[in-house]
């Protein structure tokens, strides 16, 4: 069966996203993993994500570094923090710099991570809803522009005081 | 946001009252900056901590202004409108090298501030101000000029007192040529009264009132009679030629009314003719000179007189050195009493200098125990890194293995009823269950779940393992500080320390260990596994993107070598004789006090080892640490 959502875990550490993966296991999405930030860029790559949950402190790029490279390549796709090195500036560079959704700390709670990630999903969903209504709204607007070139004053709707339109 | 508020609760520091020494400064702090509310936000935060403050917006005014008033303290914000601040640094040094300069910076200008110190600034402190940071600042700031003050007011006192000892010492070795002197005159009066053919002879020497001539030398019978007598001027042969400055020839003393009898009969000797002659230097009557008693009997001649005239100037001279000598002898007591006082003065600043030594050394070791309090909340956080990975997937596993428990009961308690179906042999029911249990087999992913099994706990396993490491590591390194010496293995310190490391390592490097067979060293182990902290964070911090470090331990001619290698960024060579300098450092703000090293060489040299250190830059750099083995 073809789930709707990916998310792609990155962590140095195997047993890390072991953990994860099981504890995400029941969820309605594909989760993938990922040992370092180059396997996840060529994850990203293979196949469109949705959500990416990131370690912070990793061997060669670290997790800022990944998701700046994220944040370039694919805007939509949701970034996520996940450290055991939790430091206020860290945090803050992770957030200015690449636009990190939340800045999450291990030991993590399974539940809130999960919750996180289905608002996260829902977010996504509703930005992507909201971005084909909007284009939506705008094919409309410009069929009505063609329309009234064609046939002026084709557009404009006369209505009462109640609202009710008149024909 | 899921971080820690830890780092936002203030620092609890004590400010004592400032103690101003220099009570010759009008202010302790001079504050210049252009925004007008920060200036009264910090002069009123360093009134409130005791110190007497002048505050300027412009460059000109705050540079006029100490110009006529150094302060202790001045505090310089980076942004001054379109002036750099690093520029006006100097001006101030300039005016008083001893004041310290406190940076004010936005966090965004860490570099700046970096630089502000390599130009001669004290310290910085970081926008936003914390009332108890900048007071604290301004008090180390405070108490090292009055330290530098002091220290150079005490260096100029030595510069002056070893000057006037050395003239002293010039001096007084004049002074010891000319003291011999006085066996001269007696040496003088043996050769006039044995060219005399004298009985008797004796030297007077008018004293400086010029009122009482004073028995200098006697020769003859009876002549100790005679030392130290005095002659009023006038009185007897030797008075009156004093006061007339003329010499005399007395051939008969019992003809001659001049001659005092009474000389005579205090000293039971007789005298029978004698010759006198003034002692003249410059016009000026010195002494008397006579000569007692032919030896042959016969009354003394003109020519006798005429000989003794002869010798008269350089006895003279002889007496006028010796005057001189006296004087000098006298002044010279006189400055040895003063040398004494000085030495006692000089001897009390040395004590005074001494003393403010031991008030920067306390200063040193003071910070040096910040940057060991540093390491260790760096080492916490690192170690909580370390620590936070395995318990994050330690809990997760946990949970994850009761829903798999849980998914496991439920498969259980149907199979429970399936077999019971199977024993009464319902078959409907039996087929039904089957169906089911397949479903649910499948929907749990069952084959997977059970390879999994294994796995999680396995894993599991290993993050309780890797805990306890950490922790008993952690316990050993912290233990350490027993402060005596031990015998001390250092394969076990440096794996213990590169336990405590990991995190900083591992995502730099490989380490590799190449420990030999190695004697233990006698050592304070904390101590130690400080020496190799710093160096491993330091081999770590070199590396730029990733390379390895190697360890490797070796027994060398009664040493124990520990070198530590990294193939990092090395170390430029006009560095090199620097890098165990305190505050030494060419990393970035925050990342280093430039102490570790410095903190590291104290303790390998009070362990009576050496570092050694090989750099090439671009290929890396290797430390090692000797020790002597055992006692």
């Amino acid at each position: 069966m073809e789930k709707a959502y990916k998310v792609l875990l990155v962590d140095d550490e195997v047993n890390v996203l072991n953990a994860l993966a099981r504890s995400l296991r029941k969820e309605s999405y594909e989760v993938l993993i990922a040992g370092s930030a180059m396997e996840g860029l060529n994850k990203l790559y293979a196949s469109p994500i949705d959500l990416i949950i990131s370690d912070y402190k990793m061997p060669v790029h670290d997790g800022v570094e990944f998701l700046k490279r994220v944040a370039a390549d694919y805007p939509d796709t949701i970034r996520i923090i996940l450290t055991g090195h939790a430091d206020m500036e860290a945090a803050i560079e992770a957030i200015n710099s690449a636009g990190v959704y939340r800045f999450l700390t291990k030991p993590w709670d399974d539940q809130d991570l999960r919750i996180t990630i289905r608002l996260a999903l829902e977010h996504l969903k509703i930005q992507r809803e909201n971005r084909a209504l909007s284009a939506e709204v705008n094919k409309q607007k410009q069929i009505l522009k063609d329309l009234e070139l064609e046939h002026p004053g084709i557009g404009m709707v006369e209505k009462d005081e109640k609202g009710n339109i008149l024909i | 946001m899921s971080v820690p508020n830890e780092m936002n609760q203030k620092l609890e520091t004590d400010n004592p009252k400032p103690e101003t020494r220099n009570s010759k400064l009008s202010f302790d702090v001079l504050i210049l900056d252009d925004d007008l509310f920060l200036r009264e936000v910090y002069s009123e935060i360093l009134r409130k901590a005791g110190y007497r403050v002048s505050a300027f917006g412009t460059v000109t005014e705050a540079i006029e202004a100490f110009r006529a008033n150094p302060a202790g303290v001045v505090l310089l914000d980076l942004f001054l409108g379109d002036e750099n601040g690093i520029k006006i640094l100097p001006q101030f040094l300039e005016i008083c090298p001893d004041t310290s300069v406190l940076i004010i910076t936005a966090h965004a200008s860490l570099d700046t501030a970096v630089e502000a110190i390599h130009s001669g600034a004290y310290d910085y402190v970081v926008k936003p101000i914390q009332p108890e940071d900048l007071a604290n600042a301004v008090r180390r700031g405070r108490e090292k000029f009055d330290l530098r003050a002091e220290n150079r007011r005490l260096v100029g006192e030595l510069v002056g007192q070893v000057r006037q000892l050395e003239l002293i010492g010039r001096i007084s070795t004049t002074i010891t040529s000319t003291l011999e002197l006085d066996p001269l005159l007696n040496l003088v009066m043996e050769h006039t009264q044995n060219l005399l053919q004298a009985e008797a002879s004796s030297l007077m020497i008018l004293d400086e009132s010029g009122q009482e001539l004073r028995i200098a030398v006697a020769l003859g019978p009876r002549a100790e009679k005679l030392e130290h007598q005095t002659i009023k001027l006038g009185q007897g042969v030797a008075g009156w030629v004093a006061a007339e400055r003329m010499p005399l020839l007395v051939p008969d003393t019992s003809r001659d009314s001049r001659f005092d009898k009474n000389f005579d009969r205090n000293s039971g000797f007789q005298t029978r003719s004698l010759l006198a002659a003034p002692l003249l230097v410059r016009g000026k009557v010195v002494g008397v000179i006579e000569v007692i008693n032919r030896k042959d009997g016969r009354a003394f001649s003109e020519s006798d007189l005429g000989l003794l005239l002869s010798f008269g100037p350089h006895i003279a001279v002889a007496i006028e050195n010796a005057r001189i000598t006296d004087d000098l002898k006298k002044s010279h007591e006189k400055l040895e009493s003063r040398v004494k006082e000085r030495t006692r003065e000089l001897s009390r600043a040395l004590g005074d200098v001494e003393k403010s030594n031991a008030q920067l050394k306390h200063a040193q070791a003071q910070l040096i125990q910040s940057e060991k309090l540093a390491g260790l909340g760096q080492l916490a956080a690192g170690v909580a890194h370390e620590i936070n990975n395995p318990i994050g997937y330690i809990q997760s596993n946990l949970n994850s293995l009761h829903e798999y428990f849980q998914d496991l009961l439920g498969l259980i308690s149907r199979q429970t009823e399936f077999l019971s179906a199977w024993k009464k042999n319902d078959r409907v029911k039996i087929a039904g269950l089957a169906r089911e249990l397949d479903e649910l087999g499948r929907k749990m992913n069952l084959d997977g779940l059970v390879l999994d099994l294994g796995r999680l706990v396995d894993e599991t396993r290993q993050g309780t393992e890797r805990v306890s490491k950490i922790v008993k590591n952690l316990k050993a390194f912290a233990r350490a500080d027993s402060g005596k010496p031990e015998p001390v293995s250092l394969n076990e310190r440096l794996e213990e320390t590169l336990t405590v490391i990991n995190n900083e390592l591992k995502y730099k490097a490989e380490v590799i260990r190449e420990f030999g067979d190695i004697p233990s060293v006698m050592g304070i182990p904390g101590e130690l596994n400080q020496v190799f902290l710093n160096l491993l964070v330091n081999a770590a911090q070199a590396i730029p993107k990733r390379g390895e470090i190697r360890i490797r331990t070796f027994a060398q001619d009664g040493n124990v070598g520990v070198e530590i290698n990294d193939t990092g960024a090395g170390i430029p060579e006009e560095n090199l004789p620097r890098i165990f300098d305190p505050f030494f450092t060419t990393k970035a703000p925050g990342e280093g006090t430039g102490l570790g090293l410095s903190v590291a060489y104290g303790i390998v040299e009070k362990h009576k080892g050496r570092i050694e250190v090989d750099s090439k830059v671009g290929e890396g750099t290797r430390f090692t640490v000797f020790l002597p083995t055992g006692e």
